[in-house]
């Protein structure tokens, strides 16, 4: 299953130093990105990836180890972003 | 030489609110005012007396007018709507509300129009050249500390709207009357007995309101933009100690989003020029009952402007 960011919305991301804000053009919210929810999406702006190597470079970058409480929480975080049309799947 | 509202008599004024209105300009915004109810005439030579006269206008953004519907209701029980481009968008409110209604009146213009602005929910300040922008629900004492802080000195842009500019994210005055229900009317009377107050409207749906005058430099300087310096999150907590402490920048935005009126309908330029205004501000929340205290706090503030 690859993922990717879908082109027709925009999406900005602003930090100040302490978290990271999400601009999606589409719904207009703004949302506050959780620490592992900021290297994913930054990941798939350069271009569609798929989950596990997408799971592993979110582990690597927080230099986390890839265990299942690490999968399990990935999941959600993914889930999250597909539900507000943030991240697709094809 | 400037004429100002205040040049004229009560009477006088009120015989243009009858006829052909007034038009009363304040910031960027152009009203014109039509009423034969006295107390508007009144509350309006009291509090905006400082403002110019305009014998005419080419441009008018909001016309409004606050009459009774019709001659029967003007003798039984009276009440009054409120009109705005012929429009009634409020249900009639008692004749002793008048001036209250024609200031949420004329504050509802702003929050639902002029989309050329980011709109915050905010009192709005300025002192060394910085503006202080308060973004608040209500109840949260905002209009309270905002009317100490400007009988302390520090000049008005708004006690309602925070107009953000989307070139440059400059605070646009907007100088009104600040309103004030229930015991912060007592509060601020005991501040400062040189405050000024227009009509006192009882059993409105806040309670009792009241308007405070803006002083005259506010009204004066109502043109004039102002970088934005600070933005305080205030909360009025009974007996509570004043605390000023840093918050960080991305949930001061998140924070302020909620208290804007246009934000989301701004789309990417919103989001912009949210990110510039936080950019430019040092974050705070505010916690407060003294009001000495809290004047003492912010005039600390004021100093760290650069």
């Amino acid at each position: 299953m690859s993922l990717y960011i879908p082109p027709d919305f925009e999406l900005i991301l602003k930090s100040y130093g302490n978290e990271t804000l999400l601009f999606h053009s589409a719904s207009g919210d703004t949302l506050l990105l959780g620490p592992t929810a900021v290297p994913l999406v930054q990941r798939l702006r350069q271009g569609p990836l798929d989950k596990q190597p997408l799971f592993d470079h979110v582990a690597e970058e927080l230099n986390y180890e890839v265990d299942d409480e690490f999968i399990s929480h990935m999941e959600e975080v993914l889930s999250g972003l597909m539900k507000r049309d943030i991240v697709a799947a094809q | 030489m400037t004429s100002r509202i205040s040049d004229f008599d009560i009477d006088h004024l009120h015989a243009l609110l009858k006829s052909s209105g007034l038009f009363l300009k304040t910031g960027p915004f152009t009203y014109r005012i039509r009423s034969s109810v006295r107390s508007v005439a009144e509350g309006l030579f009291l509090l905006y007396g400082q403002n110019r006269f305009f014998p005419e206008m080419e441009f008018v953004d909001f016309d409004i007018r606050l009459d009774s519907p019709n001659s029967l209701r003007r003798r039984f029980r009276p009440k009054l709507d409120f009109y705005f481009d012929h429009q009634t968008p409020f249900k009639p409110l008692p004749i002793s509300q008048a001036f209250a209604f024609l200031e949420w009146g004329m504050n509802w213009c702003v929050s639902v129009h002029m989309n050329q602005y980011l709109k915050l929910h905010a009192a709005v300040l300025e002192k060394n050249g910085r503006a202080l922008v308060m973004p608040a629900a209500p109840g949260s004492g905002k209009s309270t500390l905002c009317a100490a802080l400007m009988l302390s000195g520090w000049r008005l842009l708004s006690d309602e709207h925070a107009l953000v500019s989307l070139h440059d994210s400059h605070l646009i005055p907007v100088c009104r009357p600040i309103s004030l229900k229930n015991k912060s009317i007592k509060v601020i009377e005991q501040f400062d007995n040189k405050a000024l107050f227009g009509p006192l409207c009882k059993d409105t749906h806040k309670g009792t309101v009241t308007h405070m005058r803006p002083d005259a430099r506010s009204v004066e300087l109502d043109d004039t933009p102002v970088k934005p310096g600070w933005m305080v999150f205030p909360k009025y907590i009974v007996e509570g100690e004043t605390r000023l402490t840093e918050r960080i920048k991305e949930t001061a935005f998140l924070k302020a989003g909620e208290q804007s009126f246009n934000y989301s309908l701004l789309g990417a330029k919103g989001f912009e020029t949210m990110s510039k205004l936080i950019e430019a501000c040092d974050c705070y929340n505010f916690s407060y009952s003294n009001l000495d205290e809290a004047v003492e706090t912010f005039e600390k503030l004021s100093a760290t402007a650069v």
